[in-house]
């Protein structure tokens, strides 16, 4: 196992973005709290073992709050570390087989994928919830002013791979999605630091202290329609740009070339 | 300001797109005066200006004609929105309306081109006898070509009638 | 509490700064949006009417609604804004606006259904609401500030700097903390509205989404009141999830797909710009944008250059004097930064023309001014910043034009020009709205019925149907007979009266026109202001895009609410909730001194004919309608009528009847107001003199 530990703010975008290629790399998160009149940011640092291997420590968190108010003082709280061991060999791990690919250009920015998705999943209503997110700038210049943010469901998954109880897991019973048995989740939030993009594409449910993520609509308890590779998926049929499409081709995994396409 | 009197012209009607041309150009082969020229190309005040329509999605709301160069250019828009391909028919289009007989009494009675709005008024023959829009638009699509035609070689002829001395419009 | 409701309501004390909740259960009977923001104003203040705009009494309502924040199709995004507006003259209406994009979806979110802003604060303040937690900021920093700078200051101050196209935020450091990836959605008034310009004076949402008219960005201005800035990463509730989302796929039978052709300015494909495969879609420069939860992404585009970013309806538009796009686009951004309201300038830069060509005014004229017209009549879009600046400063004419045009050709005595037209400013002293009062009937009755022009395109599409179809498309694919047939059996609970839609001169002053105008009124006050269902999403009744076209009317109203909240309500239930929601608003009309005498649109409405030169008539030429003469239906050229002033004042009489209101007064009557269930209204009617007889 190696260790490359960094505590300075950088990057996880371009420090971890091909997910494949990070073995025995470092993951940096840095979350930032909102509050009111500060500029103070909040590093988060964890560390992420070789995934080929068993063991992964972490994280060691260190949180400090902006004043929420110009009044009220900041906060640290400080996590310890743990030590888990994983059970499974990933480099057996087979490919999903569909995809969801987009195009940011074409993207309306309505947020409607991200109500349909905490809709069919959870119930309820809540762009926080949603597996996809669309993030966007209203004095941006086209098309750098919205980007899609959709699950990769990466040939090698490091959410799955980070997750110390198998929670988060290639589902080979629905073609192999990357998805999360939330049963089985204990709310230790690696496999959502793991997500080397940015912002994590599995997503914290802060409400139930559950992660969770793009399953393909395989698990819509809440939508009677079939979903997963071989049925609907919410965002794809609610989006009224058809900016998302679904694909069984498994996209190229550099960069964004395979899953950020003209659908136009 | 009352409303402008109906141009009552008999005409024949006959096909637009080539006798009323071949005649206006019979007609202008009348006397155009450098002062009638001046008087014709002039832009007139705000208060004899001509009342158009323009249509969008956020209403219709009026354009202002001061002159037969104005007149001319608002034609244009009129006959060309009829020339797109309907696929080109978006949310930012707008539609343009100018009452023709209304037109052409304008020419007569603020411009002062006899000749002109009489060649209209010919081309145009009788008023649209239906209020019905169905007729209206077809009526219209019929005449606005043939009038803006009109309206451009008037010009033209007044531009060669000034010659050098188009400055003085 | 009902499921789509958040349970509560932010009440704000600037004066003392304090904030506290009120119950939404309490106010759920309204529906929401303007219901409860009407509801509201009278429970907060009406006893104390009558009082201006710029009282510290004054009530301000930002209401969400129980549809604001779900996938509702264009219902999940308005957010209506109400209290007494600045704009009127020379009486300043309780009056209303709205704006989408995505702040009611983010207060949903937060955890509130609305806010009710209240008092006046010493020193300018910004609000700050991060979920539950409330804060007033100081706002010294931003005051002066354009509203784009503005909200971009307030997404770094509360985001510390990491709000673009970023990470996640975390709200604490708890596991049950909230995230989000989405910038705080801000609401703020510029320096328009600080000047208390009050015809101008907007309140801006990101960089195109405004409540334009109605003068709240003058009052927020008059309350130190910069901004209000929110972030929710709470849920809301829906009662019936596959419902919701199967509602929202069938509404899909109502417009053209993305891509598929399309017809109309209303009800096209989603995308804006789309009528056919011949033109590129998304351009490779520019994509529309849509409001929260939207189908038809109709806003403006983002531009590869920024310019005229989201800007949209006139907005783009208006200033097109000199025929170039790209001013345009320029006056678009310059009165979005100000936070100024096109409308007024859009008249008033008419009317400005039209007196400096008569000789009146202009340099060492009559009104004497150093503004640059030269720069209007070339549409050089500096002039827009010129004029507004003046305004601001208070110098020159502008001095006469921060109080409104009507109010400034009142100063120069020149009402003659309302009342000819050259300024058309027709209702309550309110700009014209581009749709002929004395053809479109129901349009000008609803507005000076009302307080404002109702600005209500969903019936306009009764006159771009003819219009459209055979100006592009050589015939209209439905006959007006079978619009009227399909009107006749949508206009709940007044179906099966086809003349209700008989724009005929012998038929625009009768009861059926009565049914008309209280029908869209009580629509509207329910389901397009309260509940929010957007106004350009698609035609509701006719619609040429939808199978038979039938529009999705009465029907979809219904099914959306109720599979968010769980509740039954019956279309003719929600008319009726409309009903009770226009009768408050009388009410608070009645308080401040309206009497049936009043109620009469500007001059030329009578008077002004059509076209020609030398009218002043602000309308057009051709104005094509579904009539009914002759024994037979229709579409026919009606423009160019006035308005008869005896048989409108009949109409009243007939409609103020249909109302249950006082055909003397038009006050509302305490039988009235006790069938539904307003007793409290009625009291405090009676209390101040103000009580209808029968």
């Amino acid at each position: 196992m190696t260790e490359n530990k960094k505590t300075n703010d950088i990057s996880r975008r371009e420090f971890l973005k091909d997910a494949g290629l990070l073995v025995g790399g470092t993951a940096i998160g840095s979350i930032t709290l909102l509050g009111a009149c500060t500029e103070k940011e909040v590093v988060v640092t964890q560390t992420v073992t070789d995934m080929a291997t068993t063991t992964v420590t972490g994280p060691a968190t260190t949180v400090t709050s902006p004043p929420v108010t110009t009044t009220s003082p900041p906060v640290t709280v400080t996590f310890p570390p743990t030590t888990v061991t994983i059970k499974e060999d990933f480099s057996q791990t087979p490919p999903a087989k569909a995809y969801l690919v987009v195009d940011s250009g074409k993207c309306g920015g309505c947020q409607t994928c991200m109500l349909a998705c905490s809709l069919v999943h959870e119930g309820r209503e809540n762009t926080k919830l949603s597996r996809i997110q669309v993030i966007q700038d209203s004095y941006g210049h086209y098309p750098d002013d919205r980007k899609t943010y959709q699950c990769r469901q990466c040939v090698f998954p490091a959410c799955v791979a980070a997750c110390p109880t198998g929670a988060c897991n290639v589902d080979t019973a629905n073609g192999n999605i990357r998805t999360i048995d939330e049963s089985k989740c204990i709310g230790c939030q690696r496999c959502v630091a793991a997500c080397p993009y940015t912002p994590s594409r599995v997503i914290w449910n802060f409400e139930t202290l559950k992660a969770q993520k793009c399953d393909l609509c395989a698990n819509t308890p809440y939508w009677n329609e079939e979903g997963g590779v071989n049925g609907k998926q919410a965002c794809v049929e609610i989006c009224p740009q058809k900016a998302i499409q679904l694909t069984r081709e498994q996209p190229s995994q550099v960069k964004d070339f395979g899953y950020e396409v003209l659908l136009r | 300001m009352s409303e402008p009197e109906e141009v009552t012209r008999e005409a024949q009607k006959q096909n637009p797109e080539t006798s009323a041309i071949s005649e206006q150009e019979v007609e202008c082969a009348a006397i155009l005066s450098k002062e009638l020229a001046v008087k014709i190309l002039r832009k007139v005040e705000f208060t004899k200006s001509l009342v158009a329509s323009e249509y969008s999605i956020r209403g219709v709301f009026t354009v202002r004609i001061a002159s037969l160069e104005q007149a001319k250019d608002f034609l244009k828009k009129c006959n060309d929105q009829f020339l797109q391909d309907v696929s080109q028919v978006s949310q930012d289009s707008v539609m343009y309306h100018l009452d023709l007989h209304i037109f052409a009494s304008w020419i007569k009675e603020v411009l002062g081109d006899d000749v002109l709005a009489s060649d209209i008024s010919k081309e145009l023959g009788e008023k649209c006898p239906s209020s019905l829009v169905s007729d209206i638009s077809k009526y219209y699509k019929e005449h606005i070509g043939s009038v803006n035609t009109l309206v451009a070689k008037r010009l033209e002829q007044c531009e060669a009638t000034l010659g050098e001395d188009i400055g003085i419009k | 509490m009902t499921a789509g409701y958040a349970g509560k309501i932010l009440r704000l004390d600037l004066t003392n700064q304090t904030s506290s909740i009120i119950e939404t259960k309490d106010y759920e009977q309204y529906g929401g949006g303007h219901g409860i923001g009407s509801a509201l104003f009278w429970d907060l203040c009406a006893d104390k009417l009558p009082f201006d705009a710029f009282d510290p009494q004054n009530v301000v309502t930002v209401m969400a609604s129980p549809l604001s924040g779900t996938m509702v199709p264009a219902g999940g995004s308005r957010t209506e804004v109400q209290g007494i507006g600045a704009q009127g003259y020379p009486t300043q209406w309780f009056c209303r606006s709205n704006f989408g994009g995505r702040f009611s979806g983010e207060l949903k979110f937060a955890g509130w259904d609305g806010i009710a802003i209240e008092g006046k604060a010493e020193n300018p303040v910004w609000i700050n609401i991060i979920d539950d937690k409330v804060t007033f900021e100081d706002a010294s920093s931003l005051w002066g500030t354009d509203t784009w700078a503005t909200q971009q200051k307030i997404w770094d101050m509360v985001a510390a700097g990491k709000g673009a196209l970023g990470d996640w935020l975390q709200t604490d450091t708890k596991l049950s903390s909230g995230r989000t990836t989405q910038k705080p959605a801000v609401l703020c008034c510029g320096p328009a509205g600080e000047a208390m310009l009050k015809e101008l004076g907007a309140l801006i949402h990101d960089a195109g989404y405004a409540a334009g008219q109605g003068g709240f960005g003058a009052v927020w201005g008059s309350k130190n009141l910069k901004a209000i800035s929110v972030v929710g990463t709470g849920s809301v509730a829906i009662a019936d999830p596959n419902a919701l989302i199967e509602a929202r796929l069938w509404s899909y039978n109502f417009c053209p797909a993305y891509g598929e052709p399309g017809k109309g300015f209303y009800g096209m494909a989603p995308g804006g710009n789309d009528f056919g495969a011949a033109k590129p879609i998304p351009t490779a420069t520019s994509q529309n944008v849509g409001c929260m939860n939207c189908n038809r992404i109709c806003h403006g585009p983002r531009t590869a250059d920024g310019i005229g970013n989201e800007s949209h309806c006139g907005v783009p538009l208006w200033y097109s004097y000199g025929g170039s796009p790209e001013e345009s686009l320029l006056a678009a951004d310059i009165v979005q930064k100000y936070g100024a309201n096109y409308y007024p300038m859009n008249t008033a830069f008419k009317w400005l023309i039209a007196l400096n060509e008569m000789g009146i005014l202009g340099k060492g004229m009559q009104i004497d001014t150093e503004l640059p017209l030269d720069l209007l009549l070339s549409g050089d879009s500096k002039f827009v910043t010129a004029y507004i600046e003046h305004l601001i400063a208070g110098k020159d004419i502008g001095l006469d034009l921060k109080d409104g045009n009507v109010s400034a050709a009142d100063k120069w005595g020149r009402i003659e020009d309302l009342n000819s037209g050259l300024l058309s400013h027709s209702y309550w002293g309110w700009p014209e709205h581009g749709y002929d009062a004395r053809c479109q009937v129901e349009w000008g009755y609803g507005s000076i019925l009302g307080e404002r022009d109702i600005n209500e395109h969903e019936i306009s599409f009764g006159f771009y149907l003819p219009l459209i179809f055979n100006w592009f498309f050589g015939g209209v694919p439905i006959t007006a007979g079978e619009c009227a047939d399909i009107w006749s059996e949508k206009l709940v609970p007044y179906q099966g009266d086809p003349m209700m839609i008989n724009f005929a001169t012998d038929n625009i002053y009768s009861e059926h026109m009565v049914k008309l105008v209280a029908w869209h009124r009580h629509y509207s006050r329910f389901y397009k202001q309260g509940l929010g269902f957007c106004d350009m999403s698609w035609p509701n009744i006719v619609n040429v895009n939808a199978p038979d076209n039938i529009g999705i009317s009465p029907e979809g109203e219904s099914k959306f609410y109720n599979a968010v909240t769980g509740n039954n309500l019956s279309f003719a239930d929600g008319m009726e909730i409309g009903r009770k929601i226009w009768n408050i608003d009388n009410a608070i009309w009645t308080l401040q001194g309206r009497h049936r005498d009043m109620v009469y649109m500007a001059d030329y409405e009578y008077e002004s004919g059509r076209g020609g030169w030398g009218a002043y008539n602000p309308f057009g030429t051709f104005y094509p309608l579904p009539t009914y003469e002759d024994g037979t239906w229709d579409f026919r050229d009606v423009a160019g009528r006035n308005i008869d002033r005896a048989k409108f004042d009949d109409f009243k009489t007939l409609y103020y009847g249909f109302e249950g209101w006082d055909v003397n007064s038009g006050w509302p009557t305490r039988a009235t107001l006790e069938e539904l269930d307003l007793q409290n209204v009625a009291d405090l009617l009676e209390a101040k003199g103000k009580l209808g007889g029968a």
